[in-house]
């Protein structure tokens, strides 16, 4: 089956099984492999992407849902050799190890504070769920705190 | 005996696993003139190879190559770092490659040079009776694993590495200007002769200087002196690409036209498949193929989520192979029967436990058998082409990856080429003996 996805700004079709996951259209069909695949059933966040602005689990998120809605991996957060202050403050803090998780926890972290520019460590701790199995959780959250004080000076 | 000093060591768990080698490959390069020209050859028109593991280029760029994979321990800094700062690199110069998986990095070099001759040094000792549980499995491994590339390739490969490539550096000035070597310093990639004002950069010495041999037993810097290791926040280099998507892992590589694998064990470690009915599986779109690994089965498809699905319709009948009655009470209980009645050894002994000893305290500790549960699926993309099959996988150990997957493709292993990634997580798990996850593939 045939479908149009808005991904990065851009207009795409591919030609994929109605209940293929979007990870895999978005990896395999389409070649975003920033996005990761990591336990399959939505409990890790790995394979998080933003559509319309909101953190979504892609692996179990059928393609004939997406359709009309933007799209953005971690490829469309930010321009080529360009860091947002997200991934800017993720290097300042040296927060990943493996790194493999790191995808998906940017692109949670970027959704959160764009809705929230001031959430509390309850805030941060209900809405950042993704898994990191080398544990920079601590990292994580100093990193998100010299972001939410940055933007505030701002 | 003193129950407090009755304990099994989580040391010789390790070692009995062979995850201890990294100290080999190290002294490997750094101290066997006769292999660096092995090296050289293989290496040539990138720059000078000084030390195996170091390359200047006429840019005065620094390269090190590290023999070992990183999978979030930050080795692929940590190493450089301990390199350069023997060497007296400028950091900014400073990049990494990680070492193809090939014997010259591997611990083969040790086991001909030193431990099969009679020259061992000092230093090594201590290795050798730690780490090294087995020579002849020790020989053929490239291994990352048991906290060993900065404590043994770090410390006993990269430093002497980096300083003997400063000596050769120095050698080659001294004799360029016709000065003593003592009256030479070096900082920031430059050797300098203060009393005649003269400098060159270490990329315009390096082409002399791989003339001389390096020295292995070269002095290295006293702690005091150091302006790299220890002294400032250094960045590691994996970072960024891990931050926008960049970064490679095994699971990332693509090859035109590849096919899409999705497998599974029998549910009991050991089993084997007895019968397998495949019919469904087959009738589904775009699978190419239903395999009967014996230990496992797989379904190839030209969509991973077609053989992902087409996986799920598979029925098999297996033969549980004697594992099946084994959870975690069988498991403690046999913990519990051994610890009752081995003889068990002393790791430490020190001091006088029962007279030091104030208070008894009494406790049980136990942890149940637990999976790895890297974040990154254990995955390989493999291609054969002309008799020759490359391998993209994010391994722990490249040089058993390319041996399991010859094995399984029927060819030498010179023939397989291992295009090892980052590891989306390792613990062990990425170290495998048999690389199982790798074979099949291959």
């Amino acid at each position: 089956m045939p479908y149009t996805l808005k991904v990065n700004g851009e207009t795409r079709t591919v030609d994929v099984e109605p209940d293929t996951p979007l990870l895999w259209v978005l990896r395999d069909e389409l070649g975003f492999k920033g996005v990761k695949f990591g336990c399959g059933v939505a409990a890790c966040g790995a394979c998080t992407v933003q559509m319309d602005g909101a953190a979504t689990r892609t692996c179990v998120y059928p393609v004939e849902a997406a359709e009309d809605i933007e799209i953005t991996t971690i490829e469309g957060l930010s321009d080529e050799g360009v860091f947002t202050d997200v991934q800017q403050a993720w290097i300042d803090e040296q927060v990943p190890q493996c790194g493999y998780c790191q995808s998906g926890m940017v692109m949670a972290v970027s959704a959160l504070l764009d809705e929230n520019p001031s959430p509390s460590d309850e805030d941060i701790n209900d809405a950042i769920t993704n898994v990191c199995r080398c544990g920079s959780y601590p990292r994580i959250k100093k990193a998100i705190k010299k972001v939410i004080s940055e933007r505030g000076a701002a | 005996m003193a129950e407090g000093k009755k304990k099994l060591t989580r040391r010789k768990f390790l070692l009995g696993t062979g995850a201890v080698v990294g100290g080999g490959l190290v002294l490997g390069y750094a101290a066997l003139p006769n292999q660096m020209k092995d090296i050289a050859a293989k290496h040539k028109g990138e720059g000078q190879i000084l030390s195996g593991w170091i390359k200047i280029t006429p840019d005065n760029k620094v390269t090190v190559i590290v023999p070992h994979a990183e999978m979030g321990q930050g080795t692929h800094t940590a190493l450089p770092m301990m390199a350069a700062e023997e060497l007296d690199a400028d950091w900014d110069l400073v990049s990494m490659e990680e070492a193809p998986g090939l014997p010259e990095f591997a611990n083969q070099p040790l086991g001909e040079g030193f431990i099969v001759g009679d020259s061992l040094p000092d230093i090594l000792a201590p290795l050798i009776n730690k780490a090294f549980y087995s020579i002849a499995q020790a020989m053929d491994l490239q291994i990352t694993g048991g906290s060993t590339s900065v404590r043994f390739t770090g410390q006993y490969g990269m430093r002497v590495a980096g300083a003997a490539a400063r000596e050769m550096l120095l050698r080659a000035a001294a004799k360029e200007w016709g000065v003593a070597r003592s009256d030479l310093t070096t900082e920031k990639s430059f050797v300098h002769h203060k009393a005649s004002g003269r400098s060159a950069s270490y990329g315009s010495l390096a082409q002399a200087a791989s003339e001389f041999d390096p020295n292995p037993t070269p002095t290295l810097k006293p702690k005091a002196a150091h302006t790299i290791v220890g002294t400032r926040t250094i960045k590691r280099f994996d970072i960024p690409g891990k931050v926008n998507g960049t970064a490679k892992y095994g699971i990332d590589a693509e090859v035109d036209g590849m096919l899409y694998a999705s497998i599974a064990r029998v549910p009991v470690h050991g089993g084997t498949i007895t019968s397998i009915d495949d019919a469904a599986a087959l009738a589904m779109p775009g699978v190419k193929k239903v395999c009967n690994l014996g230990y496992a089965y797989a379904v190839v498809a030209d969509k991973y989520w077609r053989a992902k699905k087409a996986l799920d319709v598979v029925e098999i009948q297996f033969e549980a192979g004697g594992n099946e009655l084994v959870d975690s009470d069988a498991i403690f209980a046999r913990f519990n029967k051994d610890l009752g009645e081995l003889e068990l050894e002393y790791d430490i002994e020190e001091g006088d436990v029962e007279a030091a000893a104030g208070k008894l305290i009494e406790a049980d500790y136990a942890v149940p058998y637990l999976a790895h549960a890297c974040m990154e699926p254990m995955n390989a993309t493999a291609w054969m082409r002309d008799g020759k099959l490359d391998v993209w996988t994010g391994t722990q150990a490249p040089l058993m990856a390319r041996a399991a997957a010859a094995t399984a493709a029927g060819i030498e292993p010179e023939n397989v080429t291992i295009h090892n990634h980052m590891l989306g997580g390792g613990f062990g798990r990425r170290i495998h003996a048999e690389n199982d996850y790798v074979a099949p593939g291959g």
